[in-house]
């Protein structure tokens, strides 16, 4: 059931695909979703049959006469974070074109301007639905406490597992959001082999989605029975399994891993949780919409930007850990070890 | 004219350190500054330091020198030949001493390998092998202007330090000659 209180409101987005995306992230959160549609976007056939033809298209004099609050979700100067915002009841919520941002009509019309932190130099940006997503988890959901400000967050983020993805986009899409929110490698569980050795178009479909030109994330590739060995797993699912990922600690360091699993494909409760490591807790994505709608990208990018607010940010005026210095050694390769018996003193006195 | 006129590049600070019980520094510091003199002004731009220094503090024998960028060299003390080395060393590491004037003798049945300087040969090997093996290092980073990046792949790093040593020991065995 849609809430009328809160509203999505995509302006100019251009890729179809994306349309369809924001459209599954306001049913996620049981919010009404309209275009601002610059780029006619609605006139395409995958976009019509999913509205079923309802007209979804909206002007920003509508905004305004429907939502006292409008909130512009751009990384533009000034916006606030989005972890700990409280943004009320009754609110729409403004995600701009996959390229130029919010208009700067709407930007003007815009009461609020809130951002997602990124922790990547590279990867500045979300895809437009995944971003949408994690908007509305934090602004309708549960209110949650800003980032964590620590003297050095790297030693507190956990390794994480991208499992079994049904689709290269929606993998692609994930991995962008994890190189965003500072993740320098990732575990890839390619059971439908969307990733790894597939198809030219598909390869190059998937790879621009995760922007893989600025990119600079390492994929690890995993099998369907590598066993992890981590003494903590965390499996974030969106089944009412364990308890929500806010309450859940996603915080604990190298020795962690995190398991966000494409639950269109996959059964966690089916899984072999043993091989993923010793202690497997189960968190939940408190999602309100009981549609059954899932999407893997905005699932994944939800879990990935609460682990990065636990995981924190930086104390201001704190200096991180020094990079070794560059060094160039002149030195013997390693000795090779001779063969012999380790004897102990009283046989050696006997001998 | 208000300032000073530069008549020579300023020359890198040259440090000693007493060396570790039972090692010693197979160079003075006059030999590095003569060294340095003899290849000129283009080789010590952008050097900070040569530093005689204390190796790590590993058991046996493994580094003789090290580059720290930018500009900062370090020449480790070494132990007192001849030098008793457990375990065999790589063939090549073998060679490079050989040619250096060591004489290298592995004894297999009991694994330990003993190489000996004889003469003056352990402190041209510092000088040519090591400290001018660094020095193109130097050169090489110093000269990409990129005080903090690994301007080329470790193999062609290595690859350019080694010609450059080896060019200055020639254009050295030259000047000697004559």
């Amino acid at each position: 059931m849609s809430n009328p209180a809160v509203t999505l409101v995509g302006d100019g987005i251009e890729n179809p695909g994306n349309a369809l995306a924001l459209l599954d992230a306001a049913r996620m959160f049981a919010a009404g979703c309209r275009l601002r549609d610059t780029k006619d976007v609605a006139a395409s056939d995958a976009v019509q049959d999913a509205l079923g033809g309802q007209a979804c298209g909206i002007t920003a004099d509508e905004i305004r006469a429907m939502h006292a609050r409008i909130i512009a979700f751009d990384n533009i100067s000034g916006a606030k974070d989005v972890y700990g915002f409280r943004a009320g009841r009754n609110f729409a919520v403004v995600v701009g074109n996959e390229r130029r941002g919010i208009s700067y009509q709407l930007r003007e019309l815009a009461t609020d301007a809130v951002q997602i932190p990124m922790r990547s130099r590279r990867i500045n940006c979300l895809n437009v639905a995944a971003a949408a997503a994690v908007a509305l988890y934090y602004l309708c959901g549960a209110p949650v406490r800003p980032a964590t400000a620590r003297r050095d967050p790297e030693r507190r983020r956990p390794h994480v597992v991208l499992m079994g993805a049904g689709d290269h986009v929606e993998l692609g899409s994930a991995i962008r959001s994890a190189a965003a929110f500072g993740w320098t490698r990732a575990f890839i569980e390619d059971r439908d082999r969307v990733w790894f050795g597939v198809a030219r178009a598909m390869r190059s479909e998937g790879r621009a989605a995760a922007r893989r030109g600025r990119n600079d994330i390492r994929l690890i590739p995993c099998s369907i029975d590598t066993s992890y060995g981590f003494p903590d797993v965390t499996v974030i699912t969106s089944e009412r399994n364990g308890v929500p990922i806010h309450k859940a600690d996603l915080a604990r360091g190298p020795r962690q891993l995190i398991v966000i699993p494409d639950e269109g494909r996959i059964d966690m409760a089916a899984e072999a949780c043993a091989r993923l490591g010793r202690d497997v807790r189960f968190a939940h994505l408190d999602l309100p919409s009981g549609e059954g709608v899932y999407r893997y990208r905005l699932a994944a990018t939800i879990a990935l930007a609460e682990i990065a607010r636990q995981v924190g940010v930086r104390i201001p005026g704190v200096r991180g850990p020094r990079r070794p210095p560059l060094t160039y050694d002149r030195a013997l390769d390693r000795l090779i070890e001779a063969p012999g018996d380790v004897v102990s003193l009283a046989e050696l006195m006997d001998y | 004219m208000i300032g000073r006129t530069p008549s020579r590049p300023a020359r890198p600070r040259v440090i000693e350190q007493r060396p570790r019980p039972g090692f010693h520094h197979p160079v003075s510091r006059n030999d590095v500054l003569a060294i340095l003199e003899r290849i000129g002004p283009e080789a010590i731009y952008g050097l900070r330091s040569i530093a005689l220094g204390r190796g790590p503090q590993r058991r046996g024998l493994s580094s003789f020198g090290r580059l720290c960028v930018p500009g900062q060299i370090l020449l480790y003390d070494l132990p007192v030949p001849p030098w008793h080395l457990s375990g065999m060393i790589a063939a090549h590491d073998a060679a490079l001493l050989a040619k250096a004037g060591a004489v290298v003798t592995v004894h297999g049945d009991v694994g330990v390998t003993v190489v000996d300087w004889p003469g003056d040969t352990l402190r041209q090997f510092v000088l040519f092998e090591v400290l001018l093996h660094e020095i193109g290092h130097h050169i090489l980073q110093h000269h990409k202007g990129k005080p903090r990046a690994r301007v080329a792949r470790t193999r062609d790093h290595e690859a350019f330090a080694d010609r450059f040593a080896a060019k200055c020991r020639l254009a050295w065995a030259r000047t000697t000659s004559a």
